[in-house]
């Protein structure tokens, strides 16, 4: 199973980076309606 | 309508997600030519990541020169707000598929950055693309922002084309590099690499579908805002 682990990694990676812009964007988002 | 739209896809790009995930970490056995050449066969499943990344923001560049052209046309802001979205997300695409490729390098390799063609285009691809959003973001005009922009989207399509598809495939090229696109090409990976590939790929466009769509509304509505508050100025 371990060496399944670098897939893992990259599916993960991948992930954390995708939510994170979209993170940004509802929190843009937001702050324009606040306004 | 566009609400109901959204969650359809999103229950779709969920589903398939997901899928492609279990099936590729469960289900896909390890590609023996990548053991035979590197030591792990299923390091051959982060081409299920890569590649759909590569592919998907080639095709998030081309739709913005069409989106670009669309606005020098019609001189629709709307237009220049789909472009741009295509243009910020691809590079964030694009970015990642530097990232996982590099990650393959130092496990294939031994090294996270061997200067490959592959490797180089890419950056080069991703050098284009930076340099159009720190463009963009200089200009404080929105009319000659949104027409600059358009004219920049089409040429870095057109450079697009020969970074992906053009130079990494001339003969002389293919032989200096190390990349294992050869292996995929000639079919040296069976069915269920090709099945969770494809399954992969829709996913991904689905996400970038949405991320463009949410990108796209949030530029339209800090225009509006914009456009407000000026007209709220003039009075």
């Amino acid at each position: 199973m371990s060496e399944a682990l670098p897939f893992f990694l990259v599916w993960l990676v991948t992930w954390i980076a995708l939510m994170a812009y979209l993170w940004r964007l509802e929190s843009k988002m937001k702050e324009l309606e606040r306004r | 309508m566009r609400r109901w739209t959204s969650t359809v896809i999103n229950i779709v790009m969920g589903l398939l997600m997901a899928v492609a995930f279990a099936l590729a970490f469960f289900w896909v056995p390890p590609a023996k030519e990548f053991a035979e050449r590197y030591g792990n066969g299923h390091i051959a499943k982060i081409i299920f990541v890569h590649v759909p990344l590569a592919i998907v923001s080639f095709v998030g560049f081309i739709a913005a020169a069409g989106f670009g052209l669309a606005y020098l046309v019609k001189r629709n802001a709307r237009w220049d707000d789909i472009s741009y979205a295509l243009i910020e997300i691809g590079w964030i695409y694009a970015l990642l598929a530097t990232v996982t490729g590099a990650y393959f390098s130092k496990l294939a390799w031994g090294e996270w950055w061997s200067w490959d063609p592959r490797q180089t285009t890419m950056l080069l691809v991703l050098l284009t693309y930076t340099a159009y959003l720190l463009v963009r973001g200089s200009i404080e005009d929105a009319e000659r922002k949104a027409a600059i922009s358009a004219v920049y989207a089409i040429l870095g399509a057109i450079a697009s084309l020969f970074l992906y598809w053009v130079i990494p495939y001339l003969p002389t090229v293919m032989a200096a590099s190390a990349h294992p696109s050869g292996i995929i090409a000639r079919g040296g990976l069976d069915f269920s690499y090709r099945l969770v590939l494809r399954l992969s790929m829709l996913g991904f466009l689905l996400v970038f579908v949405q991320l463009v769509r949410f990108r796209a509304s949030l530029s339209r509505l800090e225009r509006q805002r914009l456009e407000l508050a000026l007209k709220e100025t003039e009075a």
